[in-house]
């Protein structure tokens, strides 16, 4: 979908019928001439308020912390400047550093794929038209609009050694539960799980949306040709919904890379740095060992990974999504 | 809060971080209080202001210096058949070898019932560690905190018993758990005073204090330190030194002692202090505050103790994950803190 | 409605017994994932009224005995907690009817408008969500102090809609806006509407559902941010709910039953509007294109 808007966005001179079209939207605007000019100043008016925001809220920030990552400001000296030693520091002198990026990769590919594929999975069922299935859709999605801070608190008491739900329930069978959250093994797990199952329910709603929109009539070709239920998701569904695939991967995989909120919360970023995220390394510098500018310097290259996993999916896309002609 | 100036004009501030603070300048000299008659500044504890001096200067008044003490399930130790905390302190053999034995005979996993547990929060080593380490004749910094100490034969007895205690007696509960005092699954609790608080509101058993126990080099145990200082910056601080002097001078003293251990002679032997509750007795309240305070010490502070914290927390956590032994956590802990001591 | 019943040699009857059976699979894995996600709620309610000396008990307690009601009424002596909710409320309220303004805006200009860089800009628009919100917040942090915003709603209120949040928006109803189909603004220019009027008469009537869905996005999102209240209120009359939740872990430890007596109330509310406006939200997922 994205593709075809970008088209009409900026017609292009082509042949056949788009040419046509264009042609006479042309005529239109050279008639129109005063209000085509006019047209632009309304647009930047619209722009307006978002641009200022951006610049005020956004931009300069970015700006001033990318400055901040070249001195070795912390809250109680003046700031000096010193080049690039916070970026030196982060990638050759902090093993700690390597740890963060370490655990934030493996957390996002724990979790993209478990995440999609389940949140598929149930769209799939959850499609159907059986009774009672409009209460599975809501009790999933209800984690998505819980806090986190909630959600986490209360995962945090149910995988507490010994006297958690989750180990007491292990007890009955006689088996004795791991220290969730105090193994070198176990705790990114159950971060990811945690995770995994507070947002499942959003990339659901998009497969569902998007599940609705195939259409019957290619379900029912291919019935009648007598293709099993696999070959026709293989060969119909799937393609069909590659956008949606595409945009939720896209969405997830950044999310991913930022979490904070249950590392905070949960673990803080323990047992050891085991589950040390990169943004938690961020906001430890920050606002725990007041060292601006190594944090400043963190927060840029995490950008410029998140930057990059993003473009490189953008042009991969071509590849794999399918659009509708 | 500080950073942004919109810090409260007198605030509670916690002893570790006064240093820092001191030096930032964040807080208001208030030596004057030295020489105003009515405050009486001599009532109050002299070891209880050091950390709160930068020389001759003051720069808080503390309100509250809860010691480190014991709180014990007393049905619990009727069960089993053994001689309680207090009885043992009397007879003078209450040593860290008694209270190993009883943790572990008070365990029952069936029951989810634990001999003993001495944290709050995971993330707390020092409050569980600093008496044992004291009692056993180590310490985890030098004098002036300028490097780690703990790496010693002594340091080393000591953390292996805090390790045993979770790990090989399995007396103590395993790291991640979140049991408390109150649900009566625990023998022994080791706290600071002013978790009496919540202890009170317990009805299902019956529960007493007593002193820390004694190792080979004694007994001792920490003071906990909070204080109120006058922050820098204040539209008003001469209102605002009158307010402290009114909370920290004896009237107030006296009407926040139910929980906190006040540092004012006057106050501290006084009936408010010792009958503010039925529980815990007044017998018991002597033995295991009064009496411990005068050789109790300090938690240590550092203007870089947030990275101290991590460093070492880190190590620890390496302990509770059974990922190196005793001897290793410390080497690594000397390696990591001294650098961040200079 | 057959008159032969019951008989197991009946056709229809075998046929509705396999159809039972083949949904079985469906319902069973459904079941298990929503157990998982109902337990924790389940927990809160049971744990928050419960007496505290029962909350780690074992077996644990699922029916707590004493049922504790006074929980909830002890929250607002610990604190005055309609005062957070009511502070959650007009912030969420605010910048949700303020995204959903400036949004439409910017949205529906990047998509019907013609003007020079537009998509240059919003490429450079789209960037700031991709910045974690980390890195802007000490500068932006220094910033208001100095304008001396801080300790106010202004941070929670402002940036959220001009920023990265309100971005998020606009690139929503741009999605939208562009499947309108385009004769409907040529329509509107013939009749002699400049872009303001068509803006306003036209296309936000039609992009009700997606502002709908907006709407629940940027509520949520500022009903649950807890990071922006934390660094910059520290007034406790200015608190909103995510803050006040993590103050009932203080210097004596967490009072899980008071905890989640708050947390209970805290996320009640959203509950019920979601069951409400499910339905609404799923359309407008449907139909701002995001497939």
């Amino acid at each position: 979908m994205l593709d075809t808007s970008e088209k009409t966005a900026n017609p292009v001179p082509v042949a056949g019928k788009e040419a046509e079209s264009t042609f006479s939207l042309d005529k239109k605007n050279k008639n129109k001439s005063r209000l085509g000019r006019g047209e632009k100043w309304y647009g930047y008016l619209f722009i307006s308020p978002m641009v200022i925001g951006y610049l005020v809220f956004v931009l300069g920030p970015i700006v001033a912390a990318f400055g901040i990552s070249f001195t070795n400001w912390s809250l109680y000296n003046e700031p000096a400047l010193v080049g690039l030693s916070n970026y030196d520091k982060a990638l050759n002198n902090d093993p700690v550093f390597w740890i963060t990026v370490g655990n934030t990769l493996v957390f996002s590919l724990g979790l993209v794929p478990l995440n999609i594929c389940l949140a598929l999975a149930l769209a799939l069922l959850l499609k159907q038209k059986l009774p009672g299935i409009g209460f599975f859709h809501t009790i999933i999605f209800t984690p998505v609009v819980t806090s986190i801070v909630v959600w986490v608190i209360v995962w945090k008491y149910i995988f507490a050694t010994d006297a958690g739900l989750i180990n007491q329930f292990l007890k009955l069978f006689g088996i004795q539960g791991p220290a969730w959250l105090y193994s070198e093994n176990w705790t990114m797990l159950v971060i990811i799980i945690v995770s995994v199952l507070k947002n499942v329910g959003l990339n659901m709603v998009i497969f569902l949306a998007a599940l609705h929109d195939v259409p019957q009539l290619y379900y029912d070709a291919a019935r009648v040709d007598g293709a099993s239920p696999w070959r026709i998701f293989r060969s119909i569904t799937l393609p069909l919904i590659t956008p949606s695939i595409f945009l939720a991967t896209t969405i997830t995989v950044i999310g991913s890379l930022k979490i904070f909120g249950q590392i905070y919360v949960m673990t803080g970023g323990g047992p050891g740095t085991s589950t040390y995220v990169m943004v938690y390394y961020i906001y430890k510098q920050a606002f725990q060992f007041f060292d601006y500018g190594y944090a400043s310097a963190i927060a840029f290259i995490l950008f410029a990974i998140i930057l990059g996993l993003t473009i490189f999916q953008w042009q991969m896309r071509k590849r794999w999504v399918h659009y509708e002609q | 809060m500080m950073a942004s100036k919109t810090a409260p004009d007198v605030a509670w501030v916690v002893e570790r971080s006064v240093p820092q603070l001191i030096e930032a300048n964040q807080l208001v000299d208030i030596s004057s209080l030295k020489n105003d008659s009515s405050y009486n500044f001599g009532d109050i504890i002299p070891a209880t202001l050091a950390m709160f001096k930068k020389g001759e200067q003051v720069y808080g008044i503390p309100f509250s210096t809860p010691p480190m003490i014991l709180f014990y399930n007393k049905n619990l130790f009727k069960e089993k058949g053994l001689k309680t905390p207090t009885e043992l302190y009397k007879e003078g053999n209450w040593t860290y070898d008694e209270f190993q034995k009883a943790a572990k005979a008070i365990t029952d996993p069936s029951k989810g019932v634990y001999g003993v547990k001495m944290l709050r929060d995971w993330k707390n080593w020092i409050d569980p560690l600093l008496p044992i380490v004291w009692s056993y004749g180590a310490d985890v910094f030098n004098t002036d905190t300028t490097s780690f100490a703990l790496n010693t034969p002594e340091g080393q007895k000591a953390l292996q018993l805090y390790n045993d205690l979770i790990f090989k007696d399995q007396s103590h509960p395993k790291p991640g758990d979140q049991l408390t005092f109150e649900t009566g699954k625990l023998g022994m609790y080791t706290d600071r005073y002013s978790n009496v608080a919540k202890t009170r509101a317990v009805k299902d058993f019956e529960w007493d204090i007593a002193p820390m126990p004694k190792g080979p080099a004694g007994a001792a145990t920490s003071l906990g330190l909070a204080g109120y200082a006058v922050i820098q910056g204040t539209k008003y601080p001469a209102e605002s030194l009158e307010w402290l002097k009114f909370i920290s001078g004896k009237d107030g003293m006296s009407a926040t002692s139910a929980y906190f251990v006040p540092p004012r002679e006057s106050v501290l032997r006084s009936d408010v202090f010792l009958k503010a509750a039925p529980q815990p007795s007044p017998e018991s309240i002597q033995m295991a505050v009064l009496d411990q305070m005068k050789g109790a010490r300090y938690n240590p502070g550092h203007k870089n103790w947030a990275k101290v914290d991590a460093a070492v927390l880190t190590q620890m956590d390496r302990l509770y994950t059974q990922s190196v032994s005793v001897k290793d956590a410390l080497a690594m802990m000397e390696k990591e803190v001294n650098p961040l001591l200079k | 409605m057959s008159s032969n019943s019951g008989s197991l040699r009946n056709p229809n009857s075998g046929r509705t017994f396999r159809k039972v059976l083949r949904t079985l699979p469906t319902y069973a894995l459904l079941s298990l994932v929503s157990l998982l996600v109902v337990i924790p709620f389940l927990w809160m309610v049971s744990t928050s009224l419960k007496d505290q000396t029962k909350v780690f008990v074992f077996p644990p307690q699922w029916i707590p005995d004493p049922i504790v009601w006074d929980n909830y009424p002890k929250v607002f002596e610990r604190q005055p907690f309609q005062l957070y909710f009511f502070n959650s409320l007009y912030i969420a309220v605010t910048v949700t009817v303020g995204t959903a303004i400036f949004a439409a805006l910017a949205g529906y200009a990047f998509a019907k408008l013609r003007f020079p860089f537009k998509n240059v800009i919003f490429v450079v628009l789209l960037s700031s969500m991709m910045i974690p919100a980390e890195v802007t917040a000490i500068p932006l942090f220094i910033g208001l102090t100095n304008f001396k915003l801080t300790n106010t709603h202004f941070p929670l209120i402002v940036p959220p809609i001009l920023g990265a949040g309100g971005m998020f928006g606009v690139f929503l109803l741009r999605q939208f806006f562009i499947t309108i189909p385009g004769e409907l603004d040529e329509a509107a220019k013939i009749d002699g509407c400049n872009p303001w009027t068509t803006f306003w008469r036209i296309m936000l009537p039609q992009a009700i559902p997606a502002l709908a869905t907006l709407s629940i996005f940027t509520f949520l999102n500022s009903w649950n941010d807890f990071f922006d209240p934390l660094i910059y209120l520290s007034s406790k009359e200015l608190y909103t709910l995510p803050l006040a939740l993590s103050t009932f872990t203080d210097q004596t430890g967490t009072d899980w039953h008071l905890l989640m007596a708050a947390s209970v109330m805290a996320t009640l509310p959203l509950l019920l509007v979601f069951f409400l406006a499910q339905k609404r939200f799923i359309e407008g997922v449907a139909l701002t294109g995001l497939k």
